[in-house]
């Protein structure tokens, strides 16, 4: 998994960065629209990227899924450790938001 | 007002984007050379660089920590601007920024050649004071944020997983689903739900999902064994660093527990964990009984068919045999078609009582031991609609069986009873029933001729695929016969379907 190209997408970024810091979180689309400010569509595009590579767990049993961090410790370290190393990076973008 | 309060506004204010344009406004008409820095009012009116100086200024504060503090203690009391001659001749001074009765800090220039005039003193103070009343509001906005952000979050995240859990009815299907659910959302690696057999008085395991690799395999607990057993006698939750436990409780009962549990890198859980776990676990109590109402609710219409089709029917032994042979096709073939849990519940209660419309049929027709007339026939087909409209009343589930049961004498070619409906239009249901019913019958002996061998009767099947039967019934028919051989034959009683479905 290339976390630095995953990251490199601004959508993707703060959909990860909303799940890291809150990882209880599970919740519909169109509720971590709100969350993270991104719009609808792209949140569902970021959503179903981010599912492929295992970052974000789909839940789908329901009139609409939800999402969920996942619990794959090993991904969460690297999500972890790369937010650490980049802090001024995640500043900036923090002020974007 | 705290100092850990004005340290953070001043902060905010020295990164206001208004703030650092009207310095440089002021800088424009005071002088290039001018120095600006902020900071908060201090304890007992002395100044500490180290201490009250916001942190990018520190160094131009740390210069003129001596001066402030010789005019501060005036600048305090008189509620005024104070000026000071520097050594380089360069003028310096220290101007109150007040609201209201408060003084919230002090802003130093310094460096400057000439002084400031009075009005142009009034019109900075009062522009600071518009900055610091909007700089106050944005923080105190902020601060609300942050504390109503994450209990919304975790609001929403129950009302969803609420949703998650209620769309599923089956009992099997939704502890698990809780179960991971619950792992999910307070980040743990274990988790197991048990409910209490009050017959057996055990708490028997329902679900348990591990993530850490390891294979657990739960075992029956008796009340008071083990945390579990403790938490189900005592109705305590139990929390220790990295296990909660918490019972199920619906209507002063407890009917279970949920156990969860993390290992030893994981964070600890917190007070906040147990408030979502016992939250989550008063919604699981919701589902679960639910889905064991909507459970019995199944038997009960499920046992009340098999007492209307053991009452209508002739009641033989070997009727009964074979009409485990008729079923059991019926739901291998609706299996090979995907059907669903639901289809496949009404297709079960429809080949439970096809032979509904026999009732009332004269017995000179039903064991006829030569052919059927054209005028048999004709009896058959009146009789086929009244006794179908029998089980008409009753409603509810059978609702959806009845044009099944209606229809399963139609033919795919339109040259069917009662309706002569064709193709597409007959209930899939009732093509599937025709199937079954015409390999049944060709296995069986009649008095007008032998039984046939199970190859030559799927041979004629296939061979009228097309005119009496639906093709693609037809088909799932021919791997259905393949796939479950053995047990479509064997004539047990057909619990291996429900497990299926």
């Amino acid at each position: 998994m290339d976390l630095e190209k995953i990251l490199s997408s601004n959508s993707n970024f703060r959909v990860i960065r909303f799940f890291y810091e809150n990882p209880q979180c599970l919740d519909t689309y169109k509720n971590i629209s709100v969350w993270t400010g991104l719009k609808l569509d792209a949140v569902k595009k970021a959503l179903k990227n981010l599912c492929r590579h295992n970052i974000v767990v789909e839940h789908k049993n329901s009139s609409v899924p939800g999402y969920s961090f996942t619990n794959d410790t090993r991904i969460v370290a690297k999500i972890k450790s790369w937010f650490k190393q980049n802090t001024a990076q995640k500043n900036s973008r923090f002020k974007n938001s | 007002m705290k100092n850990a309060y004005q340290k953070e506004l001043f902060q905010k204010l020295s990164e206001q984007e208004s703030w650092i344009s009207e310095l440089r406004a002021f800088s424009k008409l005071l002088g290039k050379d001018t120095r600006w820095f902020i900071f908060p009012n201090t304890e007992q009116n002395y100044f500490d660089y180290k201490k009250h100086a916001i942190a990018k200024n520190r160094d131009a504060a740390r210069l003129y920590e001596n001066i402030i503090n010789k005019i501060l203690y005036r600048v305090a009391k008189t509620r005024l601007p104070q000026k000071f001659l520097c050594a380089d001749k360069t003028w310096l001074y220290l101007i109150p920024i007040i609201r209201g009765h408060q003084i919230y800090g002090y802003t130093c220039v310094s460096r400057l050649k000439n002084e400031i005039p009075l009005p142009l003193l009034e019109l900075f103070n009062s522009f600071t004071c518009t900055v610091i009343e909007s700089t106050q509001k944005e923080l105190e906005l902020f601060k609300l944020s942050e504390t109503i952000r994450p209990k919304t979050i975790a609001l929403s995240t129950v009302h969803t997983i609420s949703r998650i859990i209620s769309s599923t009815l089956e009992i099997d299907e939704l502890l698990p689903r809780i179960a991971r659910l619950t792992l999910q959302v307070l980040r743990a690696q274990h988790c197991q739900i048990m409910l209490l057999d009050k017959q057996k008085k055990t708490l028997i395991p329902h679900a348990c999902v591990n993530l850490s690799g390891k294979h657990i395999k739960p075992h029956p607990i008796k009340p008071g064994q083990g945390i579990m057993g403790e938490v189900v006698k005592s109705g305590i939750i139990v929390t220790r660093l990295r296990l909660m436990c918490v019972p199920l409780v619906s209507e002063e009962n407890i009917i279970g527990v949920i156990f969860i549990s993390k290992t030893e890198k994981e964070q600890p859980f917190n007070i906040f964990d147990r408030e979502i776990l016992t939250t989550l676990s008063e919604q699981a109590v919701i589902a679960i009984k639910n889905a064991q109402l909507y459970d019995e609710q199944e038997k009960l219409t499920l046992n009340t068919i098999k007492a209307l089709a053991s009452i209508l029917s002739s009641g033989a032994a070997e009727n009964f045999g074979r009409t485990n042979l008729f079923i059991n096709l019926a739901m291998s073939i609706g299996m090979e078609l995907k059907l669903s849990s639901d289809e496949m519940r009404v297709l079960y209660y429809a080949a439970i009582l096809h032979n509904i419309s026999q009732m009332g049929l004269p017995e000179k027709i039903l064991k006829k031991p030569t052919k059927l007339t054209g005028k048999d026939y004709q009896i058959i087909k009146e009789q086929h609609l009244k006794g179908a409209q029998i089980i008409q009343p009753i409603g509810g589930r059978l609702k959806s069986v009845l044009p099944i049961i209606i229809h399963h004498h139609e033919r795919y070619d339109g040259k069917g009873y009662p309706s002569g409906l064709k193709g597409d239009a007959i209930p899939l249901g009732a093509k599937i029933l025709t199937v079954a019913d015409a390999f049944e019958a060709m296995l069986s002996i009649r008095p007008y001729r032998r039984k046939m061998s199970l190859h030559q009767a799927v041979s004629e099947i296939v061979k009228y695929s097309g005119e009496q039967f639906d093709p693609v019934v037809v088909d799932a028919f021919v791997r259905a016969i393949k796939r479950f051989k053995n047990r479509i034959f064997k004539g047990e009683k057909n619990s291996w379907i429900w497990k299926r479905f």
